[in-house]
């Protein structure tokens, strides 16, 4: 019995390997792609243009340099096998726009911020928009249900940008109930006390009051969807018949057996959370990835972006992967196979 | 698929279906613009709404009137491209994948899947940055390649299913070919899936775009949703106090999002058979 | 005094305007310390018949006519039995083994999961650990080791999930079983596993169960009474020896003989023609249109149950004879 879990596992495993090598492979060649002049030859015209006089073999030292660090030197699978080199070491080179500071620190810097707004909204909006799901699905003539429905159906087109964008307006400068950004006012240095947690959450607030209003949607519209179906399975109905009480079919035959498609759903949702954390963060300065992408678009500094994408494939990557691996644990089908 | 009746029945659908005409309308009236949309400086800047200006004017002396047309025209063609090429893909991707199972079906879908898991929006930056000056309507294309996962997967699941089903199997015997199976038969079952996924591709393309325009990756001359947003935020005004040249795009965006979203549930409502047995939801 | 009185009772399926009339007019009475069978092919209403018994009537099922009168030991019961209105303490009076007892089972949670919910939906001053002892005990008679509370659903076979649910069904002792198919989804060797099992329960307890299904051997062997059900009405009603011996309507007549009997080389008939459409069913006798003997009254005027022999009642213009 507990082969087909191993069996289940390793496959998993092995699916996530080849995800991240293509995907990451995917994002190598991106840039390569480009005819531009690469970004060698733009740091070099840039540092030409400054219109001293630079020794020849200076700039033939810059240039190689410069091809080293951008991941560039020798053909391309050299630098292929360069890249993955570094990669698999931990290293996704340095910054350009904060220059020698590698990528992988900045990353660092970030993270906790995104994976603190990102985790609680998620966990907080899957775990309620299921629950307000499940009730609406097995009460479905209730007036209430109804109501319930279309408002928090309402919110679900609007993309990310747009909502946080007017809750900024609406609470930061119209009403201005809540600070406009950053993850805590200026100046004060971040520790461990009571003060600075309540700075944080006031910051905090309004971003994850936009991807909680967006992401509750989509799991409660999904909840409704499975409940009404599992509402018309022979085991509710014989649950029924031998008079199980209502709370416990509820919790025990309904919403447990619709949370296992949610889980997984979850697993697939991670991506598309993590794009939308990062619009959000940069709507309201937020200090995690997002703001980070936001300031290599603006210097260009595409190693940074492609640091991040990257990082970013493999977060996601591997988000999917646990998901997947606890999945076996609440559902005995798989868990105890036959 | 009897629209007619959908329209009557379904609130939710009338509404969206109303509004999507309204901005679509609208949004040709810039094909009789008298403004060329790339020219600044002709009207008073930073006029608030008024009888001669109706939706105002902005910091670049531009009519938000007409350029709000063309904004919302050049959105929704990106939106269309993206959401036909994708769909193309899908279908393609699904229905080879259902089809022919095996290896080919594994291979295709550990690609879907690697593109499933891809967080598009970085994916999207890095391309606008690296690829600079990206036509406006070639990102929509490229968009499509990244649009189709999802649903190739919809496709595929639709068609294994029906690969079972009786109807294949005579088919089969009778000695159809198997392109004339896939388009005679099975595309008549594919057909509302591939409408409604249609809609919801658009609402994401259109999403990314406003996202990637607001980013300041996009080709910022062209008006658009995402580009007029930009702008305002450029010329700060919010603070200016310039409110019109926010709020028109916003307001206009969020109807033209949720009236796509009521007419795609109601279509997926309707779609669903056992949806429509029980008399529909409402 | 009879455990059970249906009288005059019709239960239809309302679909926006359209009704099945699932049960049409049924009268006929059921004592204790039986086993009584319902016989028809699948369609004839007998599933929904022992709904309407079990009181499971719900949405767009409804009891349109007539009622039902339930003489249980300590009380007696007149008032219609809806989803709605069901007592907590139902369960121990009359229970219920469902068509299709495969998947009834949660499949996320252990079959002693089950049992727990069962003692606590059901007002017994009994304390958990007596009545898992009863209960464990419950289990060997039926021939089920208490391991398989541990178990998941899906990792019993189909003839330990049937016993599974004939034991929650006989747990509390009911004075009336009705089991629903009990035997259709399984291989042939568990059939009679189970049916001996119900028989066993039955001698027992000395309760009666209600058995419907489509297959007349089961009536045969282990039914006392039978009833013959075609298109929502009872044709034919009597005791099984009688039955067999000499069946009166033609739909009866067709059933037997459809029925494979040892040494009998002829061929197998079918029944020619399908079950009639219960959304506008043939006029007079429902019958009519399939019956090799059907005549012009047939057609105008539908027969009423007559009793022809002691005990044996017919629906048939041919006795009127």
């Amino acid at each position: 019995m507990k082969k087909s879990l191993v069996d289940y596992v390793v496959r998993r495993i092995i699916q996530f390997v080849i995800l991240v090598f293509i995907s990451t492979s995917i994002i190598f060649i991106l840039p390569r792609l480009s005819t531009d002049t690469g970004p060698v030859e733009q740091a070099i015209g840039r540092v030409m243009s400054q219109g001293q006089y630079i020794d020849p073999q200076a700039v033939e030292q810059l240039r190689e340099n410069l091809e080293i660090t951008y991941g560039l030197k020798g053909n391309i699978f050299q630098q292929y096998f360069t890249f993955w080199g570094n990669f698999l070491r931990g290293d996704l080179g340095p910054s350009f726009a904060y220059f020698p500071t590698p990528v992988t620190e900045l990353i660092f810097n970030s993270l906790p911020w995104t994976i603190g707004l990102l985790g609680i909204t998620t966990i907080l909006s899957w775990i309620l928009g299921n629950w307000l799901g499940g009730i609406v699905g097995t009460n479905r003539n209730n007036k209430w249900s109804r109501t319930v429905e279309v408002i928090i159906n309402g919110f679900r087109p609007i993309p990310h940008y747009i909502l946080a964008l007017v809750l900024l307006i609406l609470f930061s400068h119209i009403f201005p109930v809540f600070p406009s950004g950053g993850a805590y006012s200026p100046g004060i240095t971040p520790n461990f006390s009571w003060s600075f947690f309540l700075e944080v959450i006031k910051h905090a607030f309004l971003p994850a009051l936009s991807l909680f209003i967006l992401g509750i949607g989509g799991w409660f519209q999904g909840m409704r969807t499975l409940v009404s179906h599992i509402i018309q399975e022979d085991y509710v109905t014989y649950a029924k018949l031998t008079s199980i009480k209502k709370n416990e079919i509820f919790r025990g035959y309904i919403l447990r057996n619709a949370m296992l498609p949610q889980v997984t759903g979850l697993a697939l949702q991670i991506g598309m959370l993590f794009s939308g954390t990062l619009i959000v963060e940069i709507v309201f300065n937020y200090p995690g990835m997002g703001l980070l992408a936001y300031e290599a678009i603006l210097r260009s500094d595409y190693n940074l972006i492609m640091g991040v994408t990257i990082f970013s494939i493999l977060a996601v990557a591997l988000g999917t992967l646990f998901i997947d691996l606890i999945y076996p644990l609440l559902d005995p089908r798989i868990s105890y196979g036959e | 698929m009897n629209f007619k009746d959908l329209f009557k029945k379904d609130l939710r659908f009338k509404i969206g279906l109303i509004i999507i005409v309204v901005i679509v309308v609208f949004s040709s009236f810039s094909f009789f613009s008298p403004i060329d949309p790339f020219s600044t400086y002709y009207a008073p800047v930073n006029r608030a709404p008024s009888l001669n200006y109706i939706f105002g004017t902005n910091s670049k002396g531009q009519d938000l009137f007409w350029m709000t047309s063309f904004a919302f025209r050049n959105s929704i063609i990106f939106g269309l491209i993206t959401a036909s090429i994708s769909r193309i893909i899908a279908l393609l991707v699904g229905t080879v994948s259902g089809y022919k199972g095996g290896k080919t079906d594994s291979i295709l879908m550990i690609i879907n899947d690697s593109f499933i898991t891809l967080p598009v929006l970085l994916v999207m930056i890095l391309v606008a940055m690296v690829f600079r000056r990206l036509p406006f309507f070639l990102l929509a294309v490229i968009l499509a390649f990244f649009g189709w996962p999802w649903d190739a997967r919809l496709f595929r699941s639709q068609i294994l299913s029906l690969k079972e089903r009786k109807l294949t199997y005579t088919a089969r015997f009778s000695g159809m070919k198997t392109l004339e199976i896939i388009f005679k038969i099975y595309f008549p079952h594919l057909t509302p899936i591939f409408f409604s996924t249609f809609i919801n591709n658009m609402i994401w393309s259109l999403g990314l775009e406003v996202t990637l325009s607001v980013l300041g990756l996009t080709s910022l001359q062209i008006p658009s949703i995402g580009t007029t947003i930009y702008w305002a935020n450029q010329h700060q005004a919010l603070i200016l106090g310039i409110w019109w040249w926010l709020a028109i795009p916003i307001i206009g965006a969020i109807l033209l999002f949720t009236s796509l979203y009521l007419v795609t549930i109601s279509l997926n409502e309707y779609i669903d058979p056992r949806v429509r047995a029980q008399g529909g939801i409402s | 005094m009879s455990l059970l009185e249906i009288d005059g009772v019709s239960a239809y399926y309302i679909h926006n305007s359209s009704e099945t009339k699932a049960v049409d007019e049924v009268n006929f009475s059921v004592e204790n310390n039986e086993i009584f069978g319902i016989a028809g092919e699948s369609g004839c209403g007998k599933s929904t018949l022992v709904k309407a018994i079990y009181g499971f009537i719900e949405p767009p099922l409804y009891l349109k006519k007539g009622k039902i009168i339930y003489n249980f030991k300590d009380s007696k019961i007149s008032s219609p039995i809806t989803s709605k209105n069901i007592s907590s303490s139902w369960w121990e009076k009359i229970s219920y083994i469902p068509q299709g007892s495969m998947n009834v089972l949660n499949p996320v949670r252990r079959i002693k999961k089950f049992f727990r919910n069962l003692w606590k939906s059901h007002s017994l001053d009994l304390s958990y650990e007596k009545y898992n002892d009863l209960l464990i005990n419950h289990l060997q008679y039926l021939g089920l080791s208490p391991h398989i509370l541990e178990y998941y659903p899906h990792q019993l076979s189909g003839g330990m999930k049937q016993r599974v649910v004939i034991a929650a069904a006989s747990l509390f002792h009911p004075e009336l079983i009705v089991a629903d198919e009990p035997t259709s989804a399984l291989d042939v060797g568990v059939q009679l596993d189970v049916l001996n099992l119900l028989l066993r329960i039955q001698n027992e307890y000395k309760n009666t169960i209600i058995i419907v299904a489509h297959d007349m051997a089961v009536m045969a062997n282990f039914c006392s009474k039978v009833a013959v059900m075609y298109a929502g009405n009872i044709v034919e009603i009597s005791e099984t020896k009688e039955l067999f011996k000499n069946p009166l309507h033609p739909y009866t007549k067709l059933l037997i003989d459809s029925l494979p009997k040892i040494g009998d080389k002829r061929e197998l008939k079918a029944i020619p023609g399908s079950p009639p459409d219960l959304t506008s069913p043939p006029s007079g006798c429902k019958f009519h249109p399939r019956c090799p003997f059907s005549m012009e009254i047939c057609e105008k005027e539908s027969p009423f149950l007559k009793e022809i022999a002691s005990g044996h009642k017919v629906a048939c213009h041919l006795m009127e004879r």
